[in-house]
This record gives structure tokens, sequence and C-alpha cells, in this order.
């Protein structure tokens, strides 16, 4: 059943109510009006009272129709919301464990990557500053899943969400995998179809650079995401952390020159990072620090720069990477 | 279009019911000879420095056994895990809730400890205590026996630490005795 709220005065009055009672991120927020949450629950496609997740950490239900007013805050157009429900329910599995991920001191947030023929269609930005500005649909439906987990789930800075810098990725952190990934989606290596519409929840920091604009031969270029990796590996408080390497489609392009596919080139970065680390922290009790890491593919068509997105607490005592297939 | 009936707006709400199921509180043990006590340690950074001077108190104490697991610092107990703790132990004491995670982590524990019906404490600092208080009402059980300690417990040495938790010691044990 639809829960109205009144508030006092007109839209702008409003929206100062929701910045008082902090249900919004600090930002301009739209004013969830009945109107415009129907809109966005008949794209949906779904009864508006049907039970998305319960989302950590307050186990709060998370209805269609919440998710749509929240997607309304954000800005979201009607049509996100088939991949917003995705969304919500991938940092939802047990094994994100966003209820750890949004209560830890460790700044890292839930990071989507929407996949699939439909990010296209859809505008999901996968290229040129696909991290900052420029894509709607990368700002808003990553606004909204951060204000699903703040109203929703109860994760409200200072009591509950104990960041101690938290990323700017806690606003929005949301964009697109590139589809001339020579690799195929990265959907497809956690149990779904290579042609399916996917939302990839991964507990990341904030992305680091990964710069070479020198090499143009995957043996060269390895060094420069092992580099990286190392770093992360050789951190003692990375606890099991798996890291997201991002080659860009020009770094994509010289990986993979000779054929290798993306387990081949996992499997050397990781030798190259193991080679520069020497003895690791985890080796002691059998943690294969090569399994933790994913590739897929984002960003600009030109200049040699790539990201690296290393996790929060890995697998087992911590967050496992999921995928939620769009529903058609 | 106008949005504004009158002098107000009306929106949908954007948020949900939140909370779990209450839990009844586990009554105090009373005396804590020939009770089994399980210690639990978050598992980071010096807490087992912590937990060891918390296990001397017990001990002392005259339980019958100390058992001394884990309440990982990074995520709830499973189901099995908790059932399994509660049937072997009248009592639990899990440490030291000093960051974020440990905190809801093990505070979610302790809650469900409770539920399956064994008396848990849960220790924390002075600086974790908003998110306990923040938390416990809406994991099922606001009066969770809590006891503070003053200092968030990687800012201070080794043997600091075993001092904060010997002089926290006798209220651990009224903790679980109720």
């Amino acid at each position: 059943m639809t829960q109205t709220v009144q508030l006092e005065g007109d839209e702008s009055a409003a929206v100062e109510r929701l910045h008082e009672q902090g249900l919004t991120d600090g930002l301009p927020v739209v004013l969830p009006t009945p109107e415009r949450v129907a809109a966005h629950v008949q794209a949906a496609g779904l009864p508006a009272s049907e039970l998305v997740a319960l989302v950590p950490p307050m186990s709060g239900e998370a209805t269609v129709e919440i998710v749509a007013s929240n997607a309304v805050m954000a800005g979201c157009r009607p049509e996100y919301m088939p991949v917003l429900l995705a969304g919500v329910r991938a940092m939802c599995r047990e094994e994100f464990n966003l209820y750890g991920v949004r209560t830890s001191n460790h700044p890292a947030s839930p990071m989507f990557l929407v996949s699939g023929p439909l990010a296209a269609e859809l505008g999901f930005g996968h290229g040129t500053n696909c991290f900052g500005p420029g894509s709607r649909a990368n700002a808003t439906v990553g606004r909204a899943l951060n204000l699903i987990i703040q109203n929703v789930g109860g994760a409200t800075p200072g009591p509950i969400d104990q960041a101690v810098l938290g990323h700017p990725g806690r606003y929005t952190y949301c964009i697109a995998e590139d589809p001339e990934a020579p690799w195929g989606p990265l959907h497809g290596t956690l149990g779904l179809d290579a042609g399916a519409n996917a939302v990839t929840c991964f507990a990341g920091d904030a992305p680091r650079a990964v710069m070479d604009y020198a090499s143009t031969e995957p043996e060269e270029l390895l060094p420069a995401f092992a580099r990286s990796v190392a770093n992360v590996w050789r951190d003692p408080f990375y606890t099991m952390s798996e890291v997201l390497l991002i080659p860009s489609i020009a770094h994509a392009r010289v990986l993979a020159k000779h054929g290798w596919t993306r387990e081949e080139i996992k499997r050397r970065v990781g030798e190259q990072a193991r080679a520069q680390c020497g003895e690791l922290p985890l080796e002691a009790i059998g943690h294969v620090y090569e399994a933790g890491i994913h590739l897929t593919c984002a960003g600009g068509p030109w200049g040699q720069y790539s990201a690296l997105v290393n996790g929060w607490v890995g697998p087992g005592p911590g967050s496992t990477m999921t995928t939620e297939e769009v529903a058609a | 279009m106008s949005i504004t009936e009158g002098d107000t707006c009306t929106i949908v709400a954007p948020v949900g019911h939140q909370g779990r199921d209450p839990v009844d509180l586990v009554g105090g043990l009373g005396s804590l000879e020939s009770r089994p006590i399980a210690v639990l340690d978050i598992s980071k950074v010096r807490s087992d420095v912590f937990v060891d001077a918390v296990e001397r108190c017990i001990r002392e104490a005259g339980t019958e056994s100390v058992e001394r697991g884990v309440a990982l610092a990074s995520k709830r107990m499973d189901e099995d895990e908790v059932r399994g703790l509660a049937e072997r132990n009248d009592g639990a004491v899990l440490a030291l809730a000093d960051c974020g995670t440990c905190t809801s982590a093990t505070l979610y524990d302790a809650v469900e400890l409770h539920r399956n019906g064994c008396r848990a404490v849960l220790v924390t600092t002075e600086a974790l205590r908003a998110t306990v208080d923040a938390l416990a009402p809406r994991l099922g059980l606001a009066d969770l026996p809590v006891v503070e300690v003053e200092l968030p417990n990687r800012e201070q040495t080794a043997e600091e630490i075993a001092d904060t938790a010997t002089a926290a010691g006798p209220a651990i044990l009224a903790a679980l005795r109720g």
C-alpha cells in the first residue's frame, strides 16, 4: 500500500524538509510525488507492493514503489527501473555482505557495472569520463542505489555508516562495461549468459589510475597492471581484497593483440604481481591472491589510461562480487 | 503541473519498514561457577590481547569452561554458528567492538545469541557507543548487555590494552551475572 507523506510548503520547502530529515545525500532531489513514482512503478512492470529485497544493514523493506521513490529523488528516468531493481537485488544478496560494507570504517562502497545491449539503449556510459559526469543513467542510477542504502537500508552517515573518510562513489558509482571488450562481458564469468543484460556489484574503493602510454605489446603493458595489483596485495590491511581491473579499450586492444583470453591476462598479471611482491601476508593460511583478480573494460576510445578498483575484505570473511540479470 | 495542494506537498515515502523481530533478553546467569562461557575475539590487530585478559577474568570467576572463538569483525555469523555457540554455552562475551564492522557484526551476533538462549555481553568503546545504541533496538534487543571501555583498542599499546581489559573485568562479570 502506498505510504504517502504530507510535507509543508511548496516544492522548494518540501525538498528542504527531506534534507532536514536526512533523506537526501546533500544534493538537491526531485520530489517523489505520487504521479512521478507511479510512472516509475509502471516502467518497472511489477506490482508497486512487490518486495524487491531487504536492504542491509537495517533489513529495510524495499518494495518496487519505495525503490521508485528513491529513483525519482535521484533524477532517474522511468525506463531505468529494471536496471535499478537488478542493482538492488545484486547488492542485497547475502554474499555481497552490504551489512558489513556499509557499516565499516573502510571507504568501500558498492560499484555497479551495467552490461549487455540494454546499457547502450538506456544511455549508460562506458566511454570517456565514465566515472565522472556525462551520463544521466550512470549518475542517477548510482545515486538512487546509494539513496536506497541510506533511506531504506538505514545506513545513515554517522552512527550507522561509520566510514572514516568514505569516497565520492558513495554519491554515485555506476558505469557501463564496454561492449567491445575483447574478452566478453564480466557477467559471463559469474554464471550469466554473455548475451544477457546484467548489473554486477563490487564493493570497491575509489578507482586508481593505471598508466602506460608507451607500450605497444601485451608483455610490455602487463607490468603497469601488475604494479597496481602488487600494491594492493602487499598491503597487510587489505584483507583478501579482490581487484577489479578496468583496462580502457586502448589498453585492452594491446592486451588482446595476440589473442590472449581473459583468463590468460589475469594469470599473467597475477604472475607478474607475485614476482614483485615476494612472500605475501596471507599465503601462510592458504589464500590464493590470483583468484581475486577480475577483468572488465571501460573508458574512452583513446589515451592509454586504465583503472584498478580494489575491494573491501574479500570473499569468505568479507564481500563477494555479485551479478543479477536485468529482467526483460 | 502544480504539485502543491494548498500548503502541502504529497510524496511517496522513500523509506520502508526496518528492523528485525524483537528478541527476549536472556536473564543474568547469577553465579558463573559451573557455567560454560564463550569468549569471542573480533580477530583484528591486538584484539587477542584484550580477549586474553577477559578470559583470565572469567576463568578466575570459576566458570566451568571457556570456549575461545572468533566473532569476525567483517561479517555476521551464520545461523548454524550462532546456534552451535548457544547450545554449548550459557553466556558469551564478544570483544572488542572498536570499529565500524567490528561493532555492527558483533552486535548482530550478540543479539542473535540472545535469540538462541545465550546471555551475550558486548564489549565496546566509548567511541562506538552511539552506534551500539542506534543499532541494537533495530536488531531487536535494545537492552543488550553492553560494557563500555574508554579508549579505542588500536590507539593503545598491548600493555595498555591488557590493563584496559583487566579493569573492565568486573563489569563484564557483572553483566554476565545480571
